[in-house]
């Protein structure tokens, strides 16, 4: 996949073949690309006697779509995952950025001053 | 009768406790892995006190009843006797199913809802591996992303596996995004890193969803609704702790970097933010739980625990000092 979004271009396993690192075996490359069609992950018109292949959707678009999982997650009260920090409403983010004020002020201060 | 009326009486008891002892006691905040589990024997030991209410009403119709008196060796007419009320057959019918039907509600909730995690769990993994990039030497994986956010994923090697796995948490991913990884210094980050493997270690995610399915099984009232809004808010503290004293600063500073960086939803807070109370409880350095207090603690859950079973054999005792005619003694 990665090859796939940097070359910006319709790609055959003739070509991403020519750009992986590593030694990979023609058919090994198309079993893999066939499986990423398969899961709907890239689309593929025959060109000729090979199939060029294309991501369906951009990296960006499939970050966004595991944050927005991420963030539908922590609503729903689901318990898949555990977030650092919760979202919070402006108000409580007023609050914290009060304290981030303080905090910055006084940097030298001992973890055990009241 | 006996034993309807004390679970019925232990459940309210125990209930009224909880909020005057332990919901906002100062304590629980000094000594948070104490208080989920003491939120968690008395959620228990209230659940089994009304689902053993049900369940003793339809004693002297089953069978169960013989057997018990068999084994306490007490006479089987009285101990039916002595579960008795006099609303009679009806009422320990209702009484049974209604049992039945929270245990069984309890089940499926809870089950339904590791399914559902365990779900979102794989398929956010097929998406990590595609999108996202493992830093082995923090242990991290990386997303390219302008929102700052971090989160630990439980479970990577399955649930059971995980446990006697060597690793140093419980089998799971942290990930991290761009954002957050820039906005945060190494030590903040090493800060923020050690939280959520606490967070693993101590399988949060396990304690948090037992306690939301009681809450859910329990229709949202009473002590179950407190223990989960209250065990929910002491795991992050809990985790804060775990990082360490030394790191304890760094966290501070980390959760007001990242949450001041984030975009809010909504205008009007929900009364207190619970990173504002986290924020100003780091500034206090960890407080250690003498073993006197832990002991006590330990001792307070296990007489919980216990309560609702002898309260529900009370009655089984009680049969055991009267004869089968009523010659013995007078009730």
């Amino acid at each position: 996949m990665q090859r796939l979004w940097e070359a910006g271009r319709p790609m055959a396993v003739r070509d991403v073949l020519e750009e992986l690192d590593r030694e990979l075996a023609y058919t090994t490359a198309m079993t893999v690309l066939d499986n990423l069609h398969r899961k709907g992950l890239v689309s593929r018109i025959k060109r000729g006697r090979a199939y060029v292949y294309t991501p369906t959707k951009s990296r960006e678009e499939r970050t966004a779509e595991l944050m927005g999982e991420v963030l539908a997650g922590a609503g729903d009260r689901g318990t898949a995952l555990l977030r650092f920090v919760e979202q919070m409403s402006s108000d409580e983010l007023a609050e914290l950025r009060e304290l981030l004020v303080e905090n910055e002020a006084s940097p030298g201060r001992e973890d055990g001053a009241p | 009768m006996s034993a309807l009326v004390g679970l019925l009486a232990f459940a309210v008891l125990a209930s009224l406790a909880a909020r005057r002892w332990l919901l906002a006691a100062g304590w629980t905040r000094r000594a948070p892995g104490l208080a989920i589990w003491a939120w968690q024997a008395v959620s228990i030991s209230v659940a089994a006190a009304l689902v053993l209410a049900g369940f003793t009403l339809l004693l002297p119709l089953l069978h169960l009843s013989v057997d018990l008196a068999e084994v306490f060796r007490a006479c089987v007419a009285e101990l039916r006797h002595q579960y008795e009320t006099p609303a009679g057959a009806g009422m320990a019918l209702a009484g049974g199913v209604a049992a039945t039907m929270l245990t069984a509600r309890f089940c499926y909730v809870f089950t339904a809802m590791q399914l559902r995690a365990r779900t979102t769990r794989r398929s956010m993994r097929a998406q990590l591996r595609l999108v996202g990039v493992r830093d082995l030497q923090l242990g991290i994986v990386e997303i390219d992303h302008a929102e700052p956010m971090v989160y630990c994923l439980p479970g990577g090697a399955g649930g059971l596996r995980a446990r006697f796995s060597r690793r140093r948490h419980g089998g799971g991913d942290v990930v991290v995004s761009s954002a957050a990884r820039e906005t945060l210094s190494p030590a903040e980050l090493q800060g923020v890193l050690a939280h959520e493997q606490a967070h693993l270690r101590s399988r949060h995610d396990l304690a948090i969803s037992a306690a939301r399915a009681l809450e859910q099984t329990f229709f949202g009232r009473g002590v179950f609704a407190l223990a989960a809004a209250e065990i929910t808010e002491l795991a992050e503290m809990q985790a804060d702790d775990g990082a360490g004293q030394s790191r304890r600063r760094d966290l501070a500073t980390a959760l007001l970097r990242l949450s001041t960086a984030s975009t809010p939803i909504g205008a009007l807070g929900a009364g207190g933010s619970t990173a504002a109370a986290r924020v100003r409880r780091l500034a206090r350095p960890i407080a250690p739980v003498p073993r006197a207090r832990q002991a006590m603690g330990a001792g307070a859950m296990a007489v919980l625990l216990l309560a609702p079973v002898l309260l529900a054999l009370l009655p089984t005792v009680l049969a055991l000092f009267l004869d089968c005619c009523g010659v013995g003694g007078s009730y």
